[in-house]
């Protein structure tokens, strides 16, 4: 126990010490993201899925910002770099934007 | 010697009409009152005198009807002259003298002079079509103007005819033909054959000509003018005669002005023409027969024994006495036919009653039982001086003779089951109640028994339909019986309330009996209440509304439909405080964004950076509007895209290196 204590001890203080901000801002609306998402699937658990293609939309919707988020996070990380060769972090954030308001446009329409 | 050909002569004729009385067909119709109702009814618009030809059609139709034309004669008068006065055309001029015929008030020398005057100046004309000839010999022989040359008009005809020989140009040839020189008329007759060959047979019933009823009515008289002008037989057979007058006669409820004025006039020729092909004198036998046409009929075909005279009407086609005096004309029964039987000859001249249209005998005569009979009636001219005999002289008849009936020997009783013998009954007469109700139970039964007589003939009957109908006193519910007809030629009816209780829905209680006796032969039916019943069967049922009664007399249920039910909702309290729940990671995202001392330093304020945050805000707001309309979100999107790459542009030009420093 007390090696998984320092285990993340040190995770967290890796983590403090080395991500760049533009990440760490990332990780947080990830992490409002998930939550989000969380909230909606307890309240279909306990309440009911009525109306169910709004739950439906809000919960893909999670889902689908979660993993444009990640996207953005691997092409702005500069240890990536490597991976995407000429794709700018503006390029990238653009690229987030423009995902974004396609997918909201299909969630509008499907959340009836 | 002459006595006994006649009698031959006579007796052979009956024979061949007997022959061929199954394919002839007898005209039982004429014109009615109410069919002459109709025609007047129709000839009504004629007297406006906006239209000469239809006032022709209509003053000799009401000439034909003897009626009264309903206008004054003088108003028709100055109509004729007037048109006289501003037409040479030879239809009017036709039409003119035709109403100065039936007119005679409105005829004047003057008119006919001048009349002719018009006609001659016409006669000048060498292309003269075959209708204007019609016009003109109808129009010369109405003013009774004496052709002298003859000779155009027969030019004038061969021609027409040469260049186009079609129905009704032969048809209007047979009525100009008759005032032509015998040789020509000749000619003519000889083409009335072609003209038979085209006519079309409906239903081996009726004649008629493509063309309707003004051109076949136009044929068949321009036969009769032709005939009658050579003094000939019209080459036509009696069945050929009587198809054609069938076509007429069902063609009674025409209501054209023309179509009535050649229904009338060809009535008018079959009723009374200077035909005859059968003259003794000269002893020459000729069994088409063209004479008068006569409609026999009964008005009443049904005789009893109180009502034993049979009653028969011989008209002419116009409901009139076929001669003047009576005596000119005998009416025999020649044979009487029961239904299913061979027919008997009894040969029995009728009585003519003083209006000379009813002949009258007697059916006591002929020993008749009731039953279903046709009669055999011929009609013959009696006088020999009257040279006019009659085509359809056989005509076959239906009558029925009906009795009255009465009920003997009425018994009704109950009995219990094990007995055999139905001792102890009630007597009961017609139309008397039985006093004192009947009581059944489960273990008793219900016999009715009767016998049905002919009044007059004390004979046993046996009736087409005798029932015993049972009504419930309180909910009205019927139960229907058939009495059994049984060897000793009585009616039985047993009802065993052990086994027939569900006929009656096991349901007790008091019941009305009614007898029903009917028969097509029965002068007068019977319903007959005859008792009051208490039945009580063992599996006792309360008393219900007949199934009948409600479905008729009652409400029907009323149609539920289910709709869809609404799935169960959260209480609003419960959806509002999760709303709150699903916001407040926002409310942690920003506090983790201010903890990482986010900043809105480098927000450029310009155009395009506001233009691009508005414009994501707009595009997520026309979102939930995109059914709306699709075009402002279009607007949104390049709004948004257009500004947003100058953002990008701005950004580029700002280091990333200070971002990308991890923070402390």
């Amino acid at each position: 126990m007390p090696q998984l204590l320092s285990v993340l001890s040190k995770f967290k203080d890796e983590y403090l010490n080395t991500t760049p901000k533009k990440l760490k801002i990332i990780d947080a609306y990830l992490l409002y993201i998930l939550l989000t998402g969380i909230i909606q699937f307890i309240y279909c658990c306990l309440v009911g899925t009525f109306p169910f293609n709004s739950f439906l939309s809000g919960f893909i919707s999670c889902v689908s910002s979660f993993i444009l988020a990640v996207c953005l996070r691997l092409q702005i990380n500069t240890q990536n770099k490597d991976d995407f060769k000429g794709i700018s972090p503006e390029r990238a954030f653009a690229d987030f934007i423009f995902a974004h308001v396609i997918l909201h446009l299909v969630i509008m329409n499907f959340i009836g | 010697m002459f006595k006994l050909k006649k009698f031959v002569l006579c007796e052979f004729f009956t024979i061949i009409c007997l022959f061929c009385g199954s394919q002839s067909i007898n005209t039982v119709t004429y014109v009615s009152p109410i069919i002459k109702k109709e025609f007047i009814l129709s000839l009504e618009d004629a007297w406006k005198l906006d239209d000469i030809a239809n006032v022709h059609y209509a003053t000799t139709s009401y000439g034909l009807l003897k009626e009264k034309i309903p206008i004054s004669e003088k108003d028709v008068c100055n109509l004729i002259e007037k048109v006289l006065s501003q037409t040479n055309s030879l239809e009017l001029l036709y039409h003119v003298t035709g109403i100065s015929k039936d007119l005679p008030t409105c005829t004047s020398s003057q008119l006919l002079s001048n009349v002719g005057k018009k006609i001659l100046e016409s006669t000048q004309n060498e292309n003269v079509g075959i209708e204007d000839l019609f016009y003109i010999t109808s129009t010369l022989k109405i003013i009774s103007s004496s052709v002298t040359d003859t000779t155009f008009i027969n030019k004038a005809l061969k021609r027409a005819l040469k260049s186009n020989e079609t129905l009704l140009n032969l048809a209007y040839s047979f009525h100009i033909g008759n005032i032509l020189p015998k040789k020509e008329i000749e000619s003519l007759y000889d083409k009335i054959n072609s003209v038979l060959s085209q006519v079309d047979e409906i239903n081996s019933e009726y004649y008629q000509f493509e063309g309707g009823l003004t051109l076949t009515s136009l044929v068949v008289e321009g036969i009769y003018k032709l005939s009658e002008a050579l003094n000939k037989a019209p080459p036509l057979t009696n069945i050929q005669l009587t198809k054609f007058l069938n076509y007429f006669l069902s063609r009674m409820p025409v209501s054209r002005p023309r179509g009535i004025f050649g229904l009338l006039q060809i009535l008018s020729k079959l009723t009374d023409n200077d035909l005859y092909a059968w003259d003794i004198e000269i002893e020459n036998l000729n069994f088409l027969l063209f004479h008068i046409y006569i409609s026999i009929n009964a008005p009443d075909n049904v005789i009893s024994n109180e009502n034993s005279m049979i009653a028969i009407r011989v008209t002419n086609l116009f409901g009139e006495p076929v001669f003047k005096d009576s005596s000119s004309l005998t009416v025999s029964l020649v044979t009487i036919q029961k239904k299913d039987t061979r027919a008997t000859t009894v040969k029995t001249f009728l009585t003519p009653l003083a209006d000379k249209i009813t002949y009258t005998v007697n059916s006591k005569d002929f020993n008749l039982t009731p039953d279903f009979y046709e009669f055999t009636f011929i009609v013959n001219v009696n006088d020999k001086n009257n040279k006019k005999s009659i085509v359809n002289n056989e005509h076959i008849l239906p009558f029925k003779y009906t009795y009255n009936i009465k009920i003997e020997n009425f018994q009704i009783g109950v009995i219990d089951s094990e007995q055999t013998s139905s001792t102890n009954l009630n007597k009961l007469v017609y139309p008397n109640k039985l006093k004192e109700k009947l009581n059944v139970d489960s273990q008793q039964r219900l016999i009715i028994k009767f016998s049905l007589k002919d009044e007059n003939q004390d004979k046993s009957m046996k009736v087409q339909q005798a029932f015993i109908k049972l009504i419930h006193r309180i909910n009205k519910n019927e139960v229907n019986f058939v009495c059994q007809f049984d060897s000793n030629r009585n009616f039985k009816l047993t009802i065993d309330t052990s086994n027939s209780g569900k006929i009656f829905n096991y349901i007790s209680g008091d019941y009305e009996i009614i007898l029903i006796i009917g028969d097509m032969l029965i002068s007068s039916s019977i319903k007959w209440s005859l008792a009051t019943i208490k039945f009580k069967f063992l599996l006792d049922q309360p008393v219900t509304q007949s199934e009948e009664m409600y479905y008729y007399y009652y409400p029907k249920p009323e149609i539920k439909h289910l709709f869809r039910e609404p799935e169960r909702r959260p209480p609003a309290v419960v959806s509002n405080i999760f709303t709150g729940f699903v916001l407040s990671p926002l409310l942690i995202l920003l506090i983790l964004w201010m903890k990482l001392k986010i900043n809105m330093n480098n927000f450029p304020f310009t155009l395009s950076a506001f233009g691009f945050h508005g414009g994501l805000g707009r595009q997520n707001l026309v979102d939930t509007h995109y059914s709306v309309s699709f075009v402002p979100l279009v607007r949104a999107i390049s709004c948004t895209l257009s500004t947003g790459s100058r953002i990008i542009e701005g950004e580029l030009q700002m280091s990333n290196e200070e971002a990308l420093l991890p923070t402390t």
